[in-house]
């Protein structure tokens, strides 16, 4: 009985939790077609876009685009154009403390370490 | 009829030390009194500076809190770049400056990619400015690139953007608007964006071109202090400090004894590049209402980092604020800004040097002051009429309040036309010291003449 109440459960919640992110909407019109290193390719009309979500295939976080199949051609997109659910990462705003000025007199008589060694 | 009474050869020869001092400025000392008679008239007027260009100018600033937050390192790698200038891209700010210079390729070698390819990822994004139609500016040091001893922006990078001429010398503290250089002549950050700022707005007038830009004189960057008031809704402001007007005289005065009237906080509206990070739809809309359409400039503020610059009000600043702060002149004053008063070279006055109308102004002034003091030792004008002689002679307050009466005068003209001030404090100083004895004489006797007159009442 428990166990075909964990699997039922787990069967009833899998869905969502591995549900792929799929993209919502488009907020940039035109909207801008990339290619894998982010160079604009081309620029597609709102209108002329899916209304119903589509699916994000792929996520390259180093360059924070998406992967994402338009009429059949694979094309990446930047995630600043579109909105995404469930969200790729969520950053809430810092508020830090605004930096303050130093003293006239200030000095720092050091450099940043880039690393050592000569790569010969 | 009036006669000019003769002078020694002492005083004469006073004169003109004074007049050499004056002009050759030997030791740099009246540099040093013009240098903070400047500093200090700014800090009294900031608080009336107009805020029409805080309005339209944002920093955004690089600093330690984004690199930990993202776990990166500087000098930041193009892959972490690329994706705050996309966000920025989001945001449509009206024009980008980018405050760093692009020297050196520290592409990371990344499997199956040619080497030095990682920088094409931040040139993809900067490509995406110019279809955008959002103008993008680089910082350049106006030198060619691999002559000896010389950086400059990678071409990979200046293809896609244009180039602002972020290093010069010869201008002292002031802000140039352009400049030759190998490159060609090149106008600086704050004047490329004011040239962007005016194909939206109403400007009276703007040089023709870069060569145009070279031929007007240089800025007295002017600081304001007061924050804006959007700049709580993006940031804690609560260590921020603004002195009023009466801490800045304090300052002035007692600066010796500790008294830290100083504005710790930049006056430009300043987001940190964490900020561009935010994915709640609200904040996002928060961050769109501060950069759309803005005249944005992004800098850096690393530990270890030696771009600074000095601010009158506030003391060392990352070097992007002065760009912002002279790009906030013109959108306040246009070509009407602060500057120096030409100098006589510029009138056609050959041999002058560097001297400048000011200067001679100033050595108008001293002369009298010297003449002034003469009339303290003998009487500068003999009057005769009728056969009578009467003399005029002035009292050493009187000749003091003369001195102080033309110099607020000469002051309060210099900054109606928009010129550097006077130097005020080096005048006063002098004219104190010239005068001083013979003040002080006058009091002594005053005090004299009152015990006698005690004495000689109490012997009645």
């Amino acid at each position: 009985m428990s166990k075909t109440f964990l699997f039922l459960f787990s069967a009833l919640f899998s869905h969502s939790l591995l549900a792929a992110p799929m993209i919502e909407a488009f907020t940039d019109d035109p909207l801008p077609v990339l290619d894998e290193q982010g160079k604009p390719l081309r620029d597609i009309a709102r209108n002329s876009l899916p209304k119903q979500a589509i699916e994000v295939l792929q996520w390259n976080k180093e360059l924070d685009l998406v992967q994402v199949d338009l009429g059949g051609e694979k094309v990446w997109l930047d995630t600043m154009s579109v909105r995404v659910n469930p969200p790729l990462n969520i950053v809430t705003m810092p508020c830090q403390k605004l930096s303050t000025s130093l003293s006239d007199d200030h000095q720092n008589n050091s450099t940043l370490g880039y690393g050592a060694g000569c790569a010969k | 009829m009036l006669t000019l009474s003769r002078f020694s050869l002492r005083q004469w020869l006073f004169g003109l030390s004074l007049a050499l001092i004056a002009l050759l400025d030997p030791i740099g000392l009246a540099s040093s009194t013009d240098d903070a008679s400047s500093r200090w008239l700014n800090r009294l007027l900031a608080s009336g500076y107009a805020d029409a260009g805080q309005r339209q100018v944002v920093v955004v600033l690089i600093d330690d809190s984004y690199l930990l937050r993202n776990d990166t390192y500087w000098p930041l790698p193009y892959s972490e770049q690329s994706k705050l200038f996309k966000r920025l891209l989001a945001y449509k700010p009206g024009a980008v400056f980018i405050d760093l210079l692009y020297s050196h390729d520290h592409s990371r070698t990344v499997p199956g990619q040619a080497p030095r390819m990682e920088s094409q990822v931040l040139a993809n994004v900067f490509e995406r400015y110019r279809q955008q139609g959002i103008p993008l500016m680089l910082a350049n040091s106006g030198l060619e690139r691999g002559m000896e001893g010389a950086v400059n922006v990678l071409p990979r990078l200046a293809q896609v953007s244009a180039p602002a001429l972020v290093s010069w010398s010869g201008y002292g503290s002031q802000y140039p608007l352009a400049m030759p250089t190998p490159l060609g002549v090149l106008e600086t950050p704050a004047l490329q964006l004011y040239r962007e700022y005016c194909r939206r707005h109403t400007c009276a007038s703007l040089p023709a071109d870069a060569t145009a830009a070279a031929q007007l004189p240089p800025m007295t960057v002017q600081w304001g202090v007061h924050q804006s008031p959007l700049q709580a809704h993006v940031a804690d402001i609560g260590a921020c400090t603004v002195p009023g007007l009466i801490d800045q005289l304090l300052q002035a005065v007692f600066w010796k004894l500790g008294n830290n009237a100083r504005s710790n906080c930049a006056y430009n509206l300043t987001l940190s590049a964490s900020d561009l990070e935010v994915t709640d739809p609200d904040d996002q809309a928060l961050i769109r209402q501060l950069l759309q359409g803005k005249l944005v400039l992004v800098g850096a503020r690393i530990s270890g980092t030696g771009d600074v610059t000095l601010s009158p009000l506030h003391g060392k600043l990352p070097g992007v604020y002065l760009h912002a702060m002279a790009l906030d002149n013109l959108i306040n004053w246009g070509m009407d800004y602060y500057r120096a008063t030409p100098s006589l070279a510029e009138l056609g006055i050959p041999y002058s040097g560097s001297v400048d109308v000011l200067d001679v102004i100033e050595l108008a002034l001293l002369a009298l002051i010297t003449l002034l003091k003469g009339t303290l030792e003998a009487p500068l004008f003999s009057v005769t009429g009728n056969g009578q002689r009467a003399r005029l002679r002035l009292e050493p307050l009187g000749a003091w309040a003369v001195v102080v009466l033309l110099l607020s005068g000469l002051s309060v003209g210099l900054w109606l036309n928009n010129y550097t001030p006077a130097n005020v404090l080096g005048l006063l100083l002098l004219s104190l010291t010239l005068f001083s004895a013979r003040i002080q004489a006058l009091f002594e006797n005053r005090a004299q003449n009152q015990s006698e007159l005690s004495t000689q009442g109490a012997q009645r």
